[in-house]
């Protein structure tokens, strides 16, 4: 006859005595820094493997795209030729070939985008008055194509998608998501304030070559600040003010322009050219 | 910032309530395994080799149990870079020793003293569910004797 027992087993081996919230704050810390590092790496070096990216390629990816329907035929023509004078000033990498889209639309923007595209809308071109601000506004949208903004953007965008996709997909919840999610919609084809910046520069440039001073670019702000005031209270124009949502304020923009002007040698007062439909 | 807002919510709740409700089952499970301490399980397939009474009786506990959005989130975090599931264990241990209480208690009843050939079943019953907080079923059962 066999004799047996029942003691009472140690606690803590199946499960552990550590305090729950000493793991979560060790993985949120832990894998938010990696993730910060990650985006900070995605970030700093998408331009550097950007304008790797062969045109030719970029342009095959857009080739079938329309990116909206082309409206009066007649202004499409003069702002394609104002973009044909402009871009050979602006030493645009080879094969960069400017190709401007008008718009009909009532929308107060301009945008660059892959494959070297460009679109205005009825809305911004209608609001400007002379030549000069137009051409500071191309200058400007081709300045975002010399340096490979589009492509860089949607690289981003591509690889902060990948990383979300990670980081949701392997945890299957909400955690992986909302660590990564929020910076990554962000970043989604949308160029950073130091991307437009760079552009403000360089469509500067173009005017000091092309017009011998910038004065339309001071114009064209100063237009802006006032489109700024007028929208910034309506809601219902959200849609027309979609433009000051992705550039750094307007008045801003020219004082770091003005500043820029005294170290380069740009006049900032010219003669402007009334625009004629 | 609503959506970071909501997520603190549904972790302080998770937390809050899931780590209150986790202390007082296992005080609970303690003293029950204490009071049921004198009904013996055996795992073999065959009665043991000590005296009983001959009749057997099928006896089972079942436990059904759901982690709370505070294990789930650490979970997901912890699922990223590998390593032990430690909000998911403490989660199985209970289950588990729930389920076997639950079939001692019937046992009990039973006025049987050893329960002899368990076994355990484990399952996950929102499996493959997207959005949904993960349930577990632990089915524990044996041949119960006085």
């Amino acid at each position: 006859m066999t004799s047996y027992e029942n003691p009472a087993p140690r606690e803590g081996i199946n499960t552990t005595e550590e305090h729950p919230l000493k793991e979560f704050a060790q993985l949120l810390l832990g894998l938010g820094f990696i993730f910060v590092l990650l985006i900070f790496l995605v970030h700093s070096f998408a331009g550097v493997i950007a304008r790797q990216i062969p045109i030719e390629f970029e342009q095959r990816m857009v080739a079938d795209l329309e990116f909206f329907e082309s409206g009066d035929q007649d202004k499409q023509a003069r702002l394609q030729a104002l973009a044909d004078e402009l871009a050979p000033l602006m030493d645009l990498p080879e094969g960069m070939k400017v190709n401007v889209t008008y718009s009909e639309d009532e929308m107060v923007n301009a945008f660059a985008t892959l494959g070297g595209n460009l679109v205005f809308f009825k809305g911004l071109v209608d609001r400007l008055e002379s030549e000069e601000e137009l051409a500071a506004v191309m200058g400007h949208e081709i300045a975002h194509l010399k340096y490979r903004h589009p492509i860089t953007a949607l690289g981003k965008g591509v690889m902060l998608g990948t990383l979300a996709a990670f980081a949701g997909g392997a945890s299957g919840s909400a955690a992986g998501e909302w660590l990564i999610g929020s910076s990554t919609n962000l970043s989604m084809m949308k160029f950073s304030r130091d991307q437009e910046r760079e552009s403000d520069r360089a469509a500067a440039a173009v005017l000091q070559k092309r017009y011998g001073n910038i004065e339309g670019a001071q114009k064209l702000f100063e237009r802006f600040s006032e489109l700024e005031r007028e929208f910034s209270v309506s809601e219902k124009k959200y849609k027309v003010v979609e433009m000051f949502r992705s550039h750094p304020y307007s008045d801003d923009r020219w004082a770091e322009l003005a500043k820029e002007a005294i170290a380069e040698g740009w006049v900032t007062t010219g003669e402007l050219t009334p625009l004629e439909w | 910032m609503i959506e970071i807002i909501v997520l603190l919510i549904l972790l302080i709740l998770g937390y809050g309530f899931g780590s209150y409700r986790e202390k007082r089952h296992y005080q609970s499970i303690l003293e029950r395994e204490e009071q049921l301490r004198h009904i013996m399980l055996f795992e073999s397939r065959f009665p043991p080799d000590i005296k009983t009474s001959g009749d057997a009786q099928l006896v089972q506990g079942n436990v059904v149990i759901s982690a709370d959005y505070f294990k789930i989130f650490v979970a997901g975090l912890r699922k990223l870079v590998g390593g032990r599931l430690r909000s998911y264990e403490s989660l199985l241990d209970r289950g588990r020793r729930e389920a076997i209480l639950r079939m001692k208690e019937q046992a009990n009843k039973a006025g049987a003293s050893k329960i002899f050939n368990v076994k355990f079943e484990t399952s996950s019953i929102s499996k493959g569910e997207q959005n949904t907080l993960g349930s577990i079923e632990v089915l524990v059962y044996g041949s119960a004797l006085s």
